[in-house]
Formats: structure tokens, sequence, C-alpha cells
């Protein structure tokens, strides 16, 4: 995996929430959600691009997964009303998965898949993770997030 | 629902870093900026901390919707329990009655729940409105 420069990756606002992307120079034919750069993440031929909503007091990660002519393959979003995160302490975990910090206090890490995997709507993803209601994956996202206040 | 995540917020550092890089690019120093681009720099993380997630927008207006529904199917048992009834003006009465004082005791309980969590909690001020309706709905009910 390969972390882009900025020479090659670009945003650009087209809404309050959401941007177009170029990837060297070449604009995706659809928007994604989000509007704050973090990270993009060159595998293969695929992309994997880290976004968040700047907006501080409940911000979500967008993660996506974009094929080699931009289209989406897939995205998911971590994070939950009257809550916020900030992406952080990233590392790449070749070849495929990166570990980052973001909500809930513990680790994340996300796995891009080689081919999509099958999965069941609303309980194949960890607490705090809301995805599109498809049945299948094309990366898995792995955490244990824990709650604002410990229970006895 | 609130609290099923733990925050990890960010640090006023963090907010004017990112914010730098997001108006002045990547390479940009906010120490370095002139007054004029770090005011720029503060405007903007005020402007983002006054704006509402979309999502959680969305997720609220499909539960506004919800409640349109429960109206609908709370008059619809009601009628139903009329038109059963044997004292058809009796049951009426009393349907009128818990109907008329559960909405105004849940506008009540969602004030009163707004005033005590403050601007912008939905979620408390649906539980209050929920609680405040209920609880006159259940006195009436037992009263007549």
């Amino acid at each position: 995996m390969e972390i882009l420069k900025d020479n090659e990756f670009r945003i650009a606002s087209s809404s309050a929430y959401k941007s177009s992307i170029f990837i060297e120079g070449k604009q995706a034919n659809q928007e994604i959600e989000g509007v704050y750069f973090e990270l993009c993440l060159k595998l293969k031929q695929q992309y994997l691009v880290f976004m968040t909503d700047d907006i501080p007091g409940e911000d979500m990660l967008h993660i996506h997964l974009l094929a080699e002519d931009l289209s989406i393959i897939d995205s998911a979003t971590i994070g939950g009303m009257y809550s916020t995160g900030s992406f952080k302490n990233f590392s790449i975990q070749e070849p495929n998965q990166v570990k980052f910090n973001f909500i809930g206090g513990n680790e994340w890490r996300v796995e891009v898949l080689e081919d999509k995997v099958f999965s069941l709507p609303f309980i194949s993803s960890p607490k705090g993770v809301s995805r599109k209601n498809t049945f299948h994956q094309h990366f898995r996202i792995y955490g244990d997030p824990q709650p604002e206040l410990e229970r006895k | 629902m609130a609290q099923q995540l733990k925050k990890e917020g960010k640090t006023l550092n963090e907010l004017v870093a990112k914010k730098t890089v997001q108006l002045h690019g990547k390479s940009a120093i906010f120490d370095n900026l002139s007054k004029a681009d770090q005011n720029k720099v503060y405007s903007g993380i005020v402007k983002s901390a006054g704006k509402s997630n979309p999502k959680v927008t969305a997720q609220m207006k499909k539960l506004s919707y919800a409640g349109r529904g429960l109206i609908f199917l709370s008059i619809s048992l009601s009628v139903y329990t009329v038109a059963t009834a044997d004292n058809k003006f009796d049951a009426a009465g009393k349907e009128l009655a818990i109907t008329g004082v559960s909405i105004g005791g849940g506008m009540a309980g969602g004030a009163a729940a707004g005033l005590v969590c403050g601007p912008g909690a939905p979620v408390c001020v649906t539980v209050g409105a929920f609680i405040g309706g209920a609880l006159a709905a259940f006195s009436v009910g037992m009263i007549w």
C-alpha cells in the first residue's frame, strides 16, 4: 500500500457534506461523502480514501474504496449521534490492512479484501459502523468501540 | 444511544492544524500565516462547529415520520374503541380526554426536557415528550 501525496490526490468540496475527488488530475465520476481529506492509500489498482465531515462536535469517518476508474466499490461510515472522533495514529499493515484511532477509545482496522464477501446488513459490522444495506463487503472493518460510560 | 460510542474529541491544536491544512494546504504552518489568515482559520473552526451532521439530521427526520405514524395509529385505536363500546358517548369522552392530555403532557414533557438538556438535544426531548404524554394519559385513564 502506498500513501498518495498532495500532487497525486486532491479534493474539492462540491456541497457542505460531499466532495469531488481528483486523483492524478482525473475527476471521479461521482461525489463521495466527507469534506475533510484525511488519507488516501493506493493498493494495486484501487484507492482507499478516508474522509471526515469537518464537524468537530459530531464528526464521522467515511471510508471509500474506489476502483481504478474512480467509481465507488464500497463505502462505510464510523461514528454516531452525540459522539465525535479524531482520525489519528494510522499505520499500514502490509499487504492490505490499515490501523487507526478515531472513536470509541479503541483501535480500528480496515482490511481490503481480494474479492467481495457475503455479509448481512446491520449485524456484520462492529458497533458504530454503518454501511449500505447490501449483502456483500469489499473491505472489512474490525473494532471494539467502548461506550462513553463504563458499565459496572 | 448518546453514550454508545466513547468520544475522542479534537484538541484546539488539532482543530487549528486541520483547518490550516484545509484552507492553506498541507505545507502551511499556522504560526507563519498572516494575522488575517490566522483569523480566517479561527472563523473556519467556529463555522464548522456550528454545522449539523447530515446523517444525524436524516435519522431524526425518519423518527419524525415514525411519530406521525404513531399519531395515526393512536387515532385509529380510539375510533375502534368508540365504535365497539356499549356506551359510545362515554367512550368518546374518555378517548378525547386521554388523547388531549397525552398531547398536552407530551408537549410539556418535551419542553421540560429541553430546558433540562439544553438546546439541540433531540433524543432527550423525544424521551421527555414520551414520558410526559404517557404519564398524563395513564393518569386521566385511571381517574376516568
